[in-house]
């Protein structure tokens, strides 16, 4: 691991011990209705009843109640939940941005996560996802023998498959650490994650440059990914357009994680790492207090 | 008024650049690198994106800013239109002398070039009206005012440039007065103004001493350097040129000799031919208007003369008869006016002089003088004017001629004086009873005697004051109370000069003053004579008539060189005391009737200042409008200019600070 990184990873490995992974209390929506757990060796638990809607499985629709009451309900289930943190980091190069904290926030918060995991005594995995998505050497155990590949992919993340290569565990939780700053649609890549997960929660970590762009007057911009350049006049109207378009894609990414009952997190690296303040994780029912 | 005279204005314009370099500045492309760049594809690309040089933006609030600047700048500068209703007075002043009849390789004279620069320089004022003054020798105001440029050939017939010399100076005083305080004068000429000379000369001088000079030459007063409204023309071209620059006929019949001198003003070596003609006159009295001044002419002599650059040839020649018109003609040229010269036969004999001094070193000195003027010879016979060393000689009549005796017991020759009817008598005095004078000696230089005459640094050995003869008559040279030189008229037309002096105690035999003053009695006394003074004339010394019978005037016809006819009607010059004072301006040939009396003179364009074109130049200077034409005849501009500057500004803090609407931003979005 670089040296930059070392310190606020164990910055935030040290924050997230005073945290523990929570069990999830919802199923992601795409599991809804699915039988899951022959292949976990767990039965599956009857929850509910609620009305069909399209698209809902067939084989899920209780044909007695049909014939009891007329009425088109399918059964949910609830899905046995292993103890397992999946936790997928962007290392593609915007996360490495000159003059910013997103690759010591984004480890960090790799790190706390571990920590929490550990308190909760659940298993973890880190991984990479970039060109070739991999798993982390050593990221099962204490960040310091983690080896992180770098932040070096060129490939924005909604290009590949997000899942490829990657061993997921299914009905574990799993947490994406990324900007999300690339123009692609959020579904397949939140629905992709979703899929088998018991729960999946999507932290965008950006730096303050990205959230409200300082800047004034004529740039010439150059994308920390691809190298391509843009020039473009910066005054306040141009500021209020790039703002509104980012919150554009906020909404796109939250809407996406609500369609699988998932969570979107927002953190911005430099206050992040200035105190390690996790309480959003915690609101949003990721971590409790341990 | 240049724009870059006046500090506020230069001001001004320097803010241009500076403005543009802070838009250019703000406008520069800084690097700077992003996550990503889909979330900028939205915001407004600048023009040129990508390239290493990028081209100015334009934002409309630039541009305002610009142009309010800019009008700024101008309105300092102080911009005037003329008013409508204005007419401009115009004073030209055409410069007439010979050199301005030069012509170029395409066959344009000088002269035509000043026409075009007249009707260029007048066709700039607007609604004008212009009179002309011609600059010869005496400066002469056209008749008749022009306010159509198609009118100027009618008002400057009298241009034709044939003038040995121009009086710019005085002419541009009388186109002041002529024109008023309100009109503006322009000056036609092949020479740069002498203002303008005078700056070239001082170029390098130190900034005290230009300082000076520029306060003298102002005290000075001269036509360039009166402030305002006169604007110098120069267009003059210099030629290749060869010129006869002397041309003198002695006056001796006796000994009839002619000095040339012809000069090459070329920076080259020039062979040029010179053809020296003799032709009789035609003395046609009773008819003193004839057309043809001059008989058929014969070639006496032709050479080929081999100048080197700027040099002066002098050839002396003899000719064959001393009846002759002598005619001197050199090949042509770019100047024609100054290859031809003409040089009428002498009209008089020389005056006789009879010398009777007994003092050899003096006599042989008054001798020598006599000799040197040209126009006096030695007669022991019948002389006009007797040089003695007696005092007191009565004077001849024409009753007693032959019986005059002396009046005084100082009378040192006991032969019969020589009778004359002018005396010049020198007045010795003993060794024991003299002084010797230093100066400052007072000279009487309204008195022809004077003419010339510098007695500075003298020694004059004279009687003292208490010494010698009684002084009679007025004095025309003194030393203190010590009269050195009296003159007294006698009866009849006879004078009688005094001059005392002890010659070998004295200086001014040895002194160029002492052929001066020779000279000038000689002049003098052929001056009383009848007839012309002088029938080849220089060019600017007027030639005296004294008519043997009486008239009240004459009348002056004039011929060009060449002897032919002219159109020109006869001139009537009034006489006044018995003289007629005739011009001498217009190189020509002159013929005088007075009564049934027929006199010839000549003018030739010897004028070496003339005929040197190498000095000629094609430039413009001075500046039409001063504070005054400003304030009469334009309408000032700067308030207006002021306003609309005003008016940007406004519009610029509306566009940046209006409540709503575009924004500025999205203006430089719109202008870009």
């Amino acid at each position: 691991m670089a040296d930059d990184w070392v310190k606020p990873t164990a910055d935030g490995y040290n924050a997230g011990l005073g945290y523990a992974l929570l069990r999830p209390s919802r199923t992601p929506a795409g599991m809804i209705g699915e039988q899951l757990g022959s292949h976990v060796g767990s039965s599956v638990e009857f929850m509910d009843y609620r009305e069909y809607t399209p698209g809902d499985d067939l084989r899920r629709v209780d044909w007695s109640v049909y014939g009891r009451t007329d009425r088109l309900v399918v059964k949910l289930h609830r899905e046995e939940v292993t103890p397992h943190l999946d936790i997928l980091v962007d290392a593609s190069r915007s996360m490495a941005l000159a003059d910013s904290d997103k690759p010591g926030s984004a480890l960090g918060l790799a790190g706390a996560l571990s920590a929490a995991a550990d308190n909760a005594r659940w298993s973890r995995r880190l991984y990479a996802i970039g060109e070739q998505n991999s798993q982390v050497p050593g990221g099962e155990g204490s960040p310091q023998g983690w080896v992180w590949p770098g932040f070096d992919s060129r490939q924005p993340l909604g290009n590949t498959p997000i899942t490829a290569g990657l061993k997921l565990r299914r009905r574990g939780v799993r947490v994406l650490i990324s900007d999300l700053l690339f123009d692609s649609d959020p579904w397949p890549i939140v629905s992709r994650l979703a899929e088998g997960a018991s729960a999946l929660f999507i932290v965008q970590v950006l730096a303050t440059q990205d959230a409200d762009p300082p800047w004034n007057g004529d740039l010439r911009l150059v994308d920390s990914e691809t190298g391509l350049l843009r020039e473009v006049r910066l005054d306040s109207a141009a500021r209020d357009r790039y703002l509104q378009r980012l919150q554009t894609l906020r909404q796109q990414w939250s809407a996406a994680c609500r369609r699988v009952d998932g969570r979107l997190i927002e953190f911005i690296a430099e206050d992040l790492t200035d105190g390690w303040d996790l309480r959003p994780l915690v609101e949003c029912e990721l971590l409790r207090l341990s | 008024m240049p724009i870059l005279g006046v500090p506020l204005a230069l001001i001004g314009l320097t803010a241009l650049p500076v403005l543009t370099a802070i838009y250019w500045l703000r406008t520069r492309f800084r690097r700077q690198e992003v996550s990503s760049l889909f979330l900028w594809s939205l915001v407004a690309q600048a023009h040129g994106g990508g390239r290493r040089a990028t081209r100015l933006q334009t934002p409309l609030l630039w541009l305002l800013e610009l142009l309010a600047l800019l009008l700024l700048a101008i309105a300092a500068a102080g911009p005037h239109v003329p008013r409508a209703d204005r007419v401009v007075p115009v004073v030209v002043v055409l410069d007439d002398s010979f050199s301005m009849s030069a012509i170029t390789q395409d066959g344009r004279s000088t002269r035509d070039a000043g026409i075009d620069a007249v009707m260029q320089e007048l066709g700039r004022l607007g609604p004008f009206t212009a009179r002309f003054v011609i600059a010869g020798p005496t400066p002469a105001l056209q008749e008749g005012a022009i306010s159509r440029l198609a009118d100027i050939e009618s008002v400057i017939g009298g241009w034709r440039c044939e003038s040995t010399s121009s009086s710019i100076g005085p002419a541009v005083a009388l186109a002041r007065e002529v024109g008023g305080p309100d009109c503006r004068v322009l000056v036609i000429s092949d020479h740069t103004s002498p203002d303008a000379q005078s700056r070239d000369n001082e170029s390098n001088a130190e900034q005290e001493e230009q300082t000076e000079q520029e306060a003298t030459v102002v005290s000075t007063a001269g036509p360039a350097d009166q402030a305002g409204r006169l604007r110098w023309r120069a267009v003059g071209r210099t030629h290749r040129n060869a010129a006869i620059v002397n041309a003198v006929r002695s006056t001796d019949p006796q000994r009839d000799q002619v000095l040339l001198e012809v000069a090459n003003y070329s920076d080259e070596p020039y062979n040029v031919t010179l053809t020296l003609s003799a032709a009789t006159q035609i003395d046609n009295a009773d008819s003193p208007q004839s057309d043809v001044l001059l008989g058929p002419a014969r070639v006496i002599d032709q050479r080929v003369l081999d100048l080197a650059a700027h040099e002066t040839r002098r050839l002396r020649l003899v000719p064959p008869k001393k009846d002759e018109t002598l005619i001197a003609q050199l090949e042509d040229d770019a100047l024609a006016a100054d290859n031809r010269a003409v040089l009428l036969p002498p009209a008089h004999e020389p005056l006789p002089v009879r010398v009777s001094i007994k003092d050899k070193v003096l006599a042989k000195a008054v001798k020598s003088a006599v000799q040197a003027s040209g126009v006096a010879s030695l007669e022991s016979v019948d002389p006009r004017l007797l040089i003695t060393d007696r005092v007191g000689l009565t004077l001849p009549s024409s009753s007693t001629a032959s019986n005059t005796t002396p009046d005084t017991t100082n009378a040192v020759d006991e032969q019969p004086a020589p009778i004359a009817p002018w005396r010049v008598e020198f007045e010795v005095p003993q060794a024991e009873s003299i002084d010797a004078y230093l100066g400052p000696f007072v000279i009487d230089y309204n008195h022809p005697l004077a003419s010339g005459l510098s007695l500075t640094g003298l020694v004059w050995a004279a009687p003292t004051a208490d010494a010698g003869l009684p002084a009679v008559g007025r004095a025309v040279v003194s030393a203190g109370d010590v009269s050195l030189i009296t003159e007294r008229d006698l009866s009849g037309d006879a004078r009688a000069l005094r001059i005392r002096l002890r010659a070998d105690r004295s200086t001014l035999l040895s002194s160029s003053a002492w052929p001066v003053l020779i000279a000038n009695i000689i002049d003098w006394q052929r001056a009383e004579l009848p007839g012309l003074s002088r029938v080849n004339a220089m060019p600017g010394m007027p030639v005296k008539l004294m008519p043997t019978s009486p008239v009240d005037h004459v009348e002056v016809m004039y011929h060009p060189l060449s002897g032919a006819s002219s159109d020109e009607a006869a001139r009537r010059i009034d006489i006044y005391n018995n003289t007629a004072v005739l011009s001498t301006d217009r190189p020509g040939i002159y013929r005088v009737s007075a009564g049934d009396e027929i006199y010839r003179y000549t003018v030739n364009a010897l004028s070496p200042e003339e005929s040197d074109t190498s000095q000629a130049a094609t430039s413009e200077h001075g500046l039409w409008n001063d504070e005054r034409a400003l304030r009469t005849d334009y309408r000032g501009l700067a308030w207006i200019l002021g306003l609309a500057a005003l008016g940007l500004l406004a519009l610029h803090a509306w566009l940046q600070y209006r409540p709503s609407g575009p924004s500025p931003a999205a203006i430089s979005e719109a202008t870009a």
